[in-house]
């Protein structure tokens, strides 16, 4: 029986030396066609040596074309992105199975592969179907399958969907690499001239959007919990203004231009309230504004600055900065909203960070456990990323280059995305929530910064 | 003795070229005197007066600063002030600065003008709270302007946190330059 698979795995692998070949050239035009179209380019700076080794098969297609695509390449570069994975390359395999009888798991299990994804699309009229197997090599057995179908310009987000299916059956996670991050560009030519953009892109840095361009400084992005939305700060018109723009039809709102700062939007969780900083000419206190109703609330009201809100998951409270204690550090305040369209808050914020001189700009994890924050170091330029654990109080550092920046947290809790700005050129850093697997996402177009994670795509 | 005057004007006069920058201001014409030196005495006629910047004698004007025209002018064309790190503190070299700001400001010649103030920060911290950090140092020169007496109303705060670094370098020497409070009248 063992001889037997061993000579049809012999005979299989002279037929796939003759579709390595093909498959190959197929496989590094395409690679080389949408590396051309990067603006984001992705670059590990620090890997996981206890990831689970992968593999990727190259996705069946019979089509009388090239496939503008490259589906199992996504879906191969989202598993090693997550950080629990590590593919093997395409020149390891021995054969490139479609289907379950072509799977040969001595091979596989040869090669240290835990799982194998293989694929097959097909095509009629404009709508493509990608179907894939998720094989447990150890098991020796098939442990899912599933399909999705799209039109053309849907083809990465099926790729998408596959890595997240895989992801969610391995790890018992959604996945999120059918998320979209919003970011700023800025290329600055000198002292008096940068231009500004606005973007968005799938997660792995591929298909930038852009939403608005401008020669003055574009700040703060922040996406509706749908995904549909995005709320900014633009200085367009000289002065700083908060504007909520429709991502499919560009159709925009001015939604605050008072005097002084109009800063830091972010959408609450349900989508029906904007938290945002105002100063009007004295100091910056959190308010809300009710986008049903346009009304305005205060909800602090301090000497101090007060800036930087973020909703915890629930939307009963909103964590922000302030300087208050003497050192800009992270509160907590509870939050209700009135039957009036009004939203109060409680008489006091109860302070969370207290380790360190500086800490900002705080983000809520998904479970509204944890928050991560910038917090400083003792070197002049030691701005990094941290963790707090809201049950333990315990503080860890994920980070640790010069100047870091904006952390947001991916919608499943496992990465976050932040900037970077100590280097030669502002870039985006990507750090897996347990901190073990970096990577820094460099922009063709200038300084990158003020990334957001953003939800997952329809 | 006379001689001596005629010293005093000219180099005067020199200063006074100096601060307006141009020969904007008129009267200095008179010949033979267009060199800072003044070692050259020529046998024109002198009638030069002592021709100030109008600003710097609208300030003289009001009374209220004790100090020489050139001091005065020096004070006039300090428009930028620097703030230590994470602080919105104003140093005391710089309230005599304000002091000749607002004076101009009260001024005949600088009643009517509108200004900005923008607040520019370093690059350490995080970008939204160096908004606010900004905006403190914009309003630290603003209310001592108004505490001397200048309309809360001619003034409009702008801060750009550390969108507008004068030096984009990752250095001490740049963030000291990068924070800093900037007056723009119009």
């Amino acid at each position: 029986m063992i001889k037997a698979i061993h000579r049809t795995g012999s005979l299989r692998a002279k037929d796939t030396i003759v579709r390595f070949w093909l498959l190959a050239v197929l496989v590094s035009l395409q690679i080389f066609t949408s590396s051309a179209h990067a603006i984001l380019t992705i670059e590990v700076t620090q890997g996981n040596d206890k990831a689970v080794k992968v593999a990727v098969a190259p996705f069946s297609w019979e089509g009388e074309r090239l496939l503008p695509e490259d589906l199992s390449g996504v879906v191969d570069n989202d598993l090693k992105l997550s950080g629990l994975f590590a593919p093997i390359p395409r020149a390891e395999m021995l054969s490139f199975p479609s289907k379950a009888s072509d799977v040969v798991y001595r091979d596989w299990s040869l090669l240290g592969t835990s799982y194998l994804v293989t694929g097959r699309i097909t095509q009629s009229g404009s709508i493509y179907d990608v179907s894939y197997q998720l094989y447990d090599i150890t098991q020796q057995k098939r442990i899912a399958t599933g399909r999705f179908r799209g039109v053309e310009s849907q083809l990465r987000n099926l790729a998408h969907r596959i890595s997240d299916a895989v992801y969610q059956k391995i790890t018992g996670i959604p996945g999120d690499f059918s998320t979209r991050i919003l970011y700023v560009t800025a290329k600055r030519w000198n002292v008096d001239r940068t231009d500004y953009r606005l973007n968005y892109a799938d997660a792995d840095g591929q298909r930038q959007r852009e939403v608005v361009r401008s020669r003055e400084p574009i700040l703060s992005p922040a996406w509706s919990p749908d995904g549909s939305k995005v709320a900014y700060v633009s200085f367009e018109s000289g002065r700083p203004a908060i504007f909520v723009q429709e991502l499919a039809t560009g159709k925009r709102d001015k939604v605050t231009g008072f005097r002084g700062l109009n800063s830091s939007p972010v959408f609450s969780p349900d989508g029906k309230w904007l938290a945002l900083v105002l100063s009007k000419g004295d100091n910056p206190d959190i308010y809300v504004k009710n986008l049903e109703t346009g009304k305005l609330s205060q909800l602090t009201r301090s000497f101090s600055i007060d800036t930087e809100p973020d909703w915890m998951p629930d939307g009963k409270s909103l964590i922000f900065t302030s300087n208050r204690g003497g050192s800009a550090q992270i509160y907590q305040l509870g939050v209700q909203p009135q039957a009036d369209g009004t939203m109060t808050a409680d008489d006091k914020p109860v302070r969370l960070t207290f380790k360190g001189r500086f800490n900002a700009r705080a983000k809520a994890f998904p479970d509204g456990k944890s928050i991560a924050m910038v917090h400083k170091g003792k070197g002049a330029a030691d701005f990094n990323i941290a963790v707090l654990d809201l049950d333990t109080n315990r503080l860890r550092m994920l980070t640790s280059a010069r100047l870091e920046d904006s952390p947001s947290v991916s919608p499943g809790g496992r990465r976050l995305i932040y900037a970077v700005q100590g280097g030669e050129q502002g870039e985006l850093g990507i750090v897996t929530a347990d901190g073990r697997v970096k990577y820094r996402l460099p922009s063709a177009e200038g300084d990158v910064r003020e990334p957001v994670w953003g939800p997952a795509r329809d | 003795m006379r001689f001596a005057n005629f010293v005093k004007a000219a180099a005067l006069s020199a200063t006074a070229l100096w601060l307006a920058g141009c020969a904007s201001t008129g009267g200095q014409s008179t010949s033979g005197v267009d060199k800072t030196d003044g070692a050259k005495p020529v046998e024109t006629i002198i009638e030069v007066k002592p021709v100030l910047d109008p600003a710097v004698q609208a300030v003289i004007d009001t009374g209220v600063v004790k100090a020489t025209p050139e001091q005065i002018g020096k004070l006039l064309n300090k428009t930028t002030y620097n703030f230590a790190f994470d602080s919105s503190k104003l140093k005391d070299l710089d309230y005599k600065a304000l002091d000749v700001q607002a004076a101009y400001l009260n001024s005949r010649e600088g009643r009517g003008k509108q200004i900005i103030i923008q607040g520019h920060t370093d690059e350490r911290g995080t970008r939204t709270y160096n908004l606010a950090l900004g905006e403190r140092r914009a309003n630290a020169v603003k209310n001592y302007l108004v505490a001397k007496g200048v309309s809360a109303g001619r003034i409009e705060v702008i801060s750009f946190g550390f969108e507008k670094p004068l030096d984009p370098a990752h250095t001490e020497a740049a963030w000291a330059k990068n924070r800093r409070a900037h007056i723009v009248t119009n």
